[in-house]
């Protein structure tokens, strides 16, 4: 029963000579040994198949045919959701929570401002407790849509960067969300920006290219 | 079950037998030296590239600034060399010499393999050094420049044919389950290649028919080539070494025939909730999760076959490491099958829980079912056993529990990542931090293998370029009879 | 199966069948696909005058794409949005809808991905619009993510002396970052950084589609 049941090498004698004729008697002695105690070459028995093996398949044959008819949509090639019913009503206009809404939309600025608002010291200015966030919301939606330039102090600290205009990015309605999310969060405590007052900023200064400067955004 | 008392009363017919078998033997001689010591040196070359990935994860600025070794790249790097130089290699060794053994039919003109087999490793060498410097293409699994490939697809058909040659002249009148893997890797291999080559990097098909193209070719490298040649090695490895017919025939047709239909589709699991329509994403889940059967067909075949000899099993180093490869296959395909379900893709897709599974196909079943039919073979075709058990109780062990606790760490790490992930109430980065832990845990696993290899690595050379030790002492084996 | 028929028979036919069903399928009825407006008018047409989309890349963008084959960027980061309800991929502001077909057809090389070690960047150039973060994050990603496990990317940089006047692209490196330039040294990207910037820069899924409007 195991790999090395040995076999006296003399017992098969005379019909080693079919062996490779460049074999030396010791080396063909050595084979031999090797050869002999390996087991036959496999076989197979014939077992039936188990029964609950045939439970089995039937049970995920059915699952597989109700699955395929029931999630593909009718095999269309344009349709990505499993639930998708041909008659569905289009779903009606969805109420926001400003907040909720702007906790989402501040994805665009969690990379710069990060995730509580803290900033990057020595690269990015802080929203959390800073000294801006409690400004002008017309400055504010102003800096959102057009984006800020050169150097600015928040807080008493110097920074000198670009932030990007989000104005092509953000409609209305987000950079209100994200600006009243950010003014009621990590601290801060202030007034939610109104959608109209948004689309007043973009009316004036929408299709102005340039980023501001801190020093244009006080003169005014 | 003593085959003692059946080879006394078929004297005649089993020297015949083995005559047979030691000429098969020599005439793979050189090819199979060949093909298994490349295979050794990129196990090494991919293990080394795995360490150096592993460790950029959770130690991002290691070897920062060096271009050669950024993470994309060692990460491909190690990928190619596992599969196509050590898997491959290793597979092709295995599989022509199981198929010559099994058809009775030794391979003329071992030279023209013995080409084939280095052209195949040169341009494996030029496909790992082109991702390293800067030919990596992107493709998964197809990482290497398209300028190699022809090279590797040419080499690969120069050694496939070889199975088939010995097919047609096989002097055996039944054709074993072993046969038909073999001859479906075979065969299946080259196709996924070459369609995927030419509708992917080529010819590049439009839009998404890329990503279905290369998932259907991804998976099936895993499904239709190195599943089958793992489970040919198994069949042919338990019943002969245990000394015992295989338990069905009927399991193993079923076996076969489910795998061969299902495995075909279910790659597109790869893509649940991607920009694919909804019904090649069930047809992908629903497939996968039919492979449950071929599973446990499979896995009752195998178990029933081997169950009853847990000593035999235990003492050959043959089949420690198959019976562990077995065992993973029949974990490691229902994991799989699980993680096709659209409410569990939903969470493990994306994560390390994924990577994990990869290593749990690849390394627990398909590597150590490479390692035990080496420990087999090599003493069949040197006529030399292997010098030292206990270079092969570190690899095992090393490798078992290295893989073991691998495969653990990943996937609870990566189940958590998924979760996670799934919450934006956590922050991504904290997500990222979380998985850091796990991580580290990889690469500590990773050196446990690494060692296992190494062990290996110094095991294969020594016995190959050792002096001849007298045979008749016995083979190597990892516990005397009186202690089992 | 003894004979050679049968065995070749179901070999050729399983893999055969799979390639007709999924790829061959695919080709056929998504290969096809042209850029449309949002809207279709009534017979089911792009409406003239309004915008097409998606859009081809820009050169620099398609230069920087390579680079980011090459860098192998893909492994850890995907450029697919899965559906609302399905993930957290809406929430975490990653797309404002689900990524369909259309999405990708004017991409030679499709770049989906299938990890998450970092973020998606399907909709990158919307939702993080800022070049110099971009820089930044790519010269060393702690400096401006800390804690991320994002390897560095120093040598799409320069190191160099300042000359008279600092560059005007020269990044602003804060102290405490690993890679922080000696006194009187600038970083300043390279063509390279350029234009894997430009890229992501240019990814962007801010267009409805007829199959897939925007999840509310």
């Amino acid at each position: 029963m195991s790999e090395d049941n040995k076999k006296d090498p003399n017992s098969l004698g005379e019909n080693f000579k079919f062996e490779q004729a460049s074999s030396t008697d010791d080396s063909l002695q050595e084979l031999h040994d090797q050869l002999q105690r390996e087991k036959e070459e496999p076989s197979e028995g014939f077992a039936p198949l188990p029964l609950f093996m045939v439970t089995i398949i039937a049970a995920l044959c059915f699952w597989a045919g109700v699955e395929i008819t029931t999630k593909s949509a009718k095999f269309r090639w344009d349709v990505y959701d499993p639930n998708y019913v041909e008659s569905a009503e289009p779903a009606g206009p969805v109420v926001y929570d400003p907040i909720a809404h702007g906790r989402r939309v501040y994805n665009t600025c969690v990379a710069c401002h990060q995730a509580e608002g803290q900033g990057v010291p020595g690269a990015f200015p802080p929203l959390a407790g800073s000294d801006w966030v409690g400004m002008d919301p017309v400055v504010l939606s102003k800096i959102v849509i057009n984006g800020l330039a050169g150097p600015i102090e928040v807080n008493g600290v110097p920074y000198n960067g670009i932030m990007a205009a989000l104005g092509p990015t953000l409609d209305d309605e987000e950079v209100a969300a994200v600006l009243s999310y950010i003014r009621q969060s990590w601290g801060n405590d202030y007034g939610i920006v109104e959608e109209s007052l948004v689309a007043s900023v973009r009316a004036d200064f929408g299709g102005r290219a340039e980023p501001w400067t801190a020093e244009e955004l006080f003169a005014q | 079950m003593d085959t003692t008392a059946d080879t006394e009363l078929n004297k005649s017919e089993g020297v015949t037998e083995r005559v047979t078998l030691s000429k098969i033997d020599q005439s793979m001689k050189w090819a199979g030296i060949f093909f298994v010591a490349s295979s050794v040196v990129w196990l090494m070359i991919g293990t080394i590239f795995a360490l150096i990935a592993s460790i950029k994860l959770h130690n991002p600025n290691f070897l920062a600034s060096l271009e050669f070794f950024t993470f994309g790249r060692s990460r491909s790097a190690h990928l190619n060399a596992m599969i196509f130089g050590w898997a491959n290699n290793a597979a092709f060794a295995v599989a022509l010499w199981i198929m010559a053994r099994l058809c009775k039919s030794a391979v003329r003109h071992g030279g023209l393999l013995l080409i084939a087999g280095i052209v195949w490793n040169i341009g494996v060498t030029i496909g790992v050094f082109g991702i390293l410097t800067g030919g990596l293409t992107s493709v998964e699994w197809l990482e290497m420049p398209v300028a190699v490939t022809p090279i590797l697809a040419l080499a690969y058909i120069m050694i496939g044919v070889w199975s088939v040659v010995a097919f047609v002249h096989r002097q055996t009148g039944h054709v074993y389950v072993s046969q038909w893997y073999v001859l479906g890797g075979t065969f299946w291999f080259p196709w996924l290649y070459v369609i995927a080559l030419v509708m992917i990097l080529m010819v590049p098909a439009r839009g998404v028919v890329q990503p279905i193209t290369n998932w259907w070719f991804a998976h099936n490298v895993l499904g239709l080539w190195l599943t089958p040649i793992g489970l040919a090695a198994a069949y042919y490895m338990i019943p002969k070494v245990i000394g015992k017919p295989i338990y069905s025939y009927y399991l193993s047709l079923m076996g076969f025939w489910t795998l061969a239909l299902f495995y075909n589709w279910a790659g597109i699991h790869h893509l649940i909730g991607g920009p694919i329509p909804i019904w090649l994403q069930t047809a992908g889940s629903v497939a996968s999760v039919m492979m449950t059967i071929p599973v446990i067909v499979t896995g009752i075949n195998h178990h029933m076959t081997a169950v009853g000899n847990a000593s035999a099993v235990w003492r050959s180093p043959t089949l420690r490491f198959v019976v562990f490869g077995a065992i993973s296959y029949t974990l490691t395909s229902l994991i799989g099958s699980a993680m096709a379900l659209r409410e569990v893709n939903e969470v493990t897709h994306f994560t390390h829980f994924t990577v994990g599974h990869a290593h749990h196909g690849v390394y627990a079943f398909f590597t150590m079912i490479m390692f035990g039919s080496i420990y087999f073979m090599m003493p069949r075709l040197l006529h030399k056993e292997w010098p030292s058990a206990n270079l092969i109780y570190i690899h095992f062990w090393t490798t078992a529990l290295g893989i073991t606790g691998y495969v653990v760490a990943l996937t609870i790490g990566g189940w958590i990542q998924g979760i996670q992930m799934n919450n934006p109430e956590i922050a991504f980065l904290d997500v990222v931090q979380n998985t850091v832990p796990w991580l580290t845990a990889r690469t500590i696993f990773g050196v446990c293998i690494t060692i296992g290899h190494i062990a290996f690595f110094i095991h294969f050379f020594w016995m190959l370029i050792g002096k001849t030790q007298p045979l008749n002492e016995g083979p190597t084996l990892l516990q005397r009879e009186s202690d089992a | 199966m003894k004979n050679i028929t049968t065995i070749f028979l179901v070999i050729f036919s399983t893999l055969a069948f799979s390639w007709v069903g999924l790829v061959l399928s695919s080709h056929l009825n998504l290969g096809g696909l042209e850029p449309t407006t949002a809207e279709l008018d009534e017979e089911g047409n792009p409406i003239e005058g309004d915008t097409l989309n998606p859009q081809p890349l820009s050169g620099i963008a398609r230069t920087g794409k390579d680079i980011y084959v090459d860098q192998g960027c893909i492994y850890c980061h995907t450029q697919q949005v899965r559906a609302k309800g399905f993930g957290a991929d809406f929430e975490r502001g990653w797309g404002d809808r689900q990524t369909v077909a259309r999405d990708y057809i004017y991409q030679e090389k499709v770049l989906l991905g299938t990890m998450r070690t970092g973020p998606d960047l399907a909709n990158i150039g919307a939702r993080n619009p800022s070049k110099e973060w971009h820089y930044l994050h790519l010269y060393d990603p702690q400096a401006t993510s800390q804690g991320s496990i994002m390897p560095p990317y120093p040598y799409l940089f320069e190191v160099r002396e300042i000359g008279d006047t600092p560059s005007p692209n020269a990044l602003q490196v804060p102290a405490s970052s690993a890679f922080a330039p000696p006194a009187g040294y600038e970083v300043v990207p390279t063509e390279r950084a350029d234009a894997l910037v430009e890229y992501l820069l240019a990814l962007k899924i801010d267009y409805e589609l007829p199959e897939m409007k925007n999840s509310q």
